[in-house]
């Protein structure tokens, strides 16, 4: 036999061999790689969204109207082009198609804070399911402590209104259930037997009938301000440029707070808000109320958290940010400073 | 080839059988050299791949545990008003509570029979042959904010830092500004 081809037929035999070996590491390479490209791209993009949505709140924080947040601010417009700012050259060179929306999830009833009073007094106890009662949230609450996310009180809440409640907010001293700021205080201090003392001080604000106002607020609070504030403080938790007309009519109709014709009231405000954004002063002005009245206490001019939600490639990032109230009884500054509370992701 | 003859000092053709055989030699040597070349050429590149593979598998293990202990870890909401204990321990296990957004719903993370275990409402998974060396709060601003969590795949050891969904705000005087 040709010793020249016997050569040939072993090398070829043995370069077979290699590309075999070849063809199967580049596949299982391939495989490993495809898993990493897969999960690498995933998290560029969760990070092109929370980029997006984080310049869409340092937006706000330098934008935002000083007096009031309304839907006519016209920062809203200013949303588009911070998206395609931010994204710019992100994920693989190309700008992906971010969607970004802004909205109030604090102007709502919030089950963590509510006195049932209020619910037992105005048209919200409509809003619950009828097998549950005022009393029975109030004690869910004791229970079970309170939480962030409204499915945890889903329960107590007809399909139809689980839209008008929310979980984000301050808790406003004045209007808040005397257990929930108990607690509120050994969480925030990790102190119980504080919480007592703190709750006996609240006790004796309901049986005087006292308001604590914004300039008594730090001596209130006293050596605990910094640990209780922002969480404890008296902002209006509702902004009345964007509080649901049901949620406004109900509250306003509260017999105690002794308001004439609530639903014109309601009215009146509903339509001056449609024409522009309303400040603290034009609120009393349309209520017709004294300064210090408890209804100034429910209804303010700003958002306390907002929903920044940015969407793109089936990805979705929401982050749910706090605006931080200041404890000077006369601000220094009105310019909004916010905190990330939340981070949400899904895919 | 052509050689001198001594008798006549003419030239005469060589003979073609004794040119093969030196040649069919000479072809074997460098078969076998080279086939003894590429079969140990072969054997390195088949360690090296193995090396590789195993070195590949960690890494894609890791990135695996990775993936679920931050996904797992999203999903703690600690209220932005609660600075009291959320993280506890108890023989070699960490729990954190408020997964999903519940005090009393809890993730928690350990090392039993030799593998890491992750356990929450959502399910439970467990990584065979991965050594958790340790669990440490991570912490911004004074307040907890995910997890710190160290392990080990075939004795190379591995970092992941997990953030939760939502963590307490820090006191007002440690409080940042915007974002």
């Amino acid at each position: 036999m040709d010793d020249r081809g016997f050569a040939g037929a072993q090398f070829l035999a043995v370069a077979l061999f290699i590309a075999a070996a070849g063809v199967a590491m580049s596949l299982y390479l391939g495989s490993s790689l495809a898993y990493q490209k897969k999960s690498v791209d995933a998290e560029a993009l969760r990070q092109t969204l929370e980029r997006a949505a984080r310049a869409a709140l340092d937006l706000m924080a330098k934008d935002l109207d000083e007096e009031a947040d309304s839907p006519h601010d016209p920062v809203w417009s200013e949303l588009a082009d911070v998206a395609s700012r931010a994204t710019s050259g992100d994920v693989g060179g190309a700008a992906p198609d971010v969607t970004l929306t802004v909205r109030d999830v604090s102007s709502g009833l919030n089950p963590n804070f509510v006195r049932k009073d209020l619910l037992e007094k105005t048209s919200l106890g409509r809003l619950m399911d009828p097998r549950c009662s005022p009393q029975s949230l109030q004690q869910f609450r004791e229970d079970e402590g309170l939480s962030t996310q409204g499915a945890f009180y889903s329960q107590f809440f007809t399909p139809e209104a689980r839209s008008l409640v929310t979980c984000y907010g301050w808790a406003n001293l004045n209007i808040t259930d005397e257990f929930v700021l108990r607690s509120l205080y050994a969480s925030l201090t990790g102190y119980p037997a504080g919480a007592e003392v703190f709750h006996t001080k609240v006790q004796g604000l309901l049986m005087a009938k006292r308001l604590v106002q914004r300039s008594e607020l730090a001596s209130f609070l006293g050596a605990d301000a910094a640990a209780l504030f922002p969480v404890i403080c008296v902002e209006p938790p509702l902004n009345i440029n964007y509080v649901d007309p049901l949620l406004l009519t109900a509250i306003l109709g509260d017999p105690d707070y002794g308001l004439k014709d609530p639903e014109a009231h309601a009215a009146a405000i509903l339509d001056s808000r449609a024409a522009g954004a309303l400040t603290a002063s034009d609120i009393q002005r349309l209520l017709g109320v004294q300064p210090g009245h408890i209804l100034l206490q429910y209804f303010g001019a700003h958002t306390w958290f907002w929903e920044v939600d940015a969407q793109a490639g089936g990805q979705r990032c929401s982050l749910i940010a706090a605006r931080i109230p200041s404890l000077d009884a006369i601000p220094t500054s009105t310019k909004a400073v916010f905190r990330v509370v939340e981070t949400r992701f899904e895919r | 080839m052509r050689r001198r003859s001594r008798a006549s000092g003419s030239l005469a053709p060589m003979s073609d059988e004794g040119s093969t055989l030196i040649e069919a030699v000479v072809a074997v040597m460098v078969i076998a050299i080279a086939g003894a070349a590429l079969f140990g050429g072969v054997g390195v590149g088949m360690r090296a791949f193995e090396k590789g593979d195993r070195a590949a598998h960690s890494a894609a293990e890791a990135l695996m545990i990775d993936d679920t202990l931050r996904e797992r870890s999203r999903e703690v909401k600690i209220p932005y008003w609660e600075r009291g204990a959320c993280l506890g321990r108890d023989a070699g296990s960490t729990t954190v509570f408020y997964y999903g957004g519940l005090k009393k719903s809890t993730l928690s993370i350990a090392e039993q029979d030799s593998a890491l275990v992750l356990d929450c409402p959502a399910g439970r998974s467990a990584f065979p042959g991965i050594h958790l060396i340790s669990v440490l709060p991570l912490e911004s601003g004074g307040a907890l904010a995910g997890l710190d969590v160290s392990y080990a795949i075939g004795g190379r050891r591995y970092h992941s830092l997990a953030a939760f969904g939502a963590a307490p705000l820090a006191p007002t005087g440690g409080s940042g500004s915007g974002g």
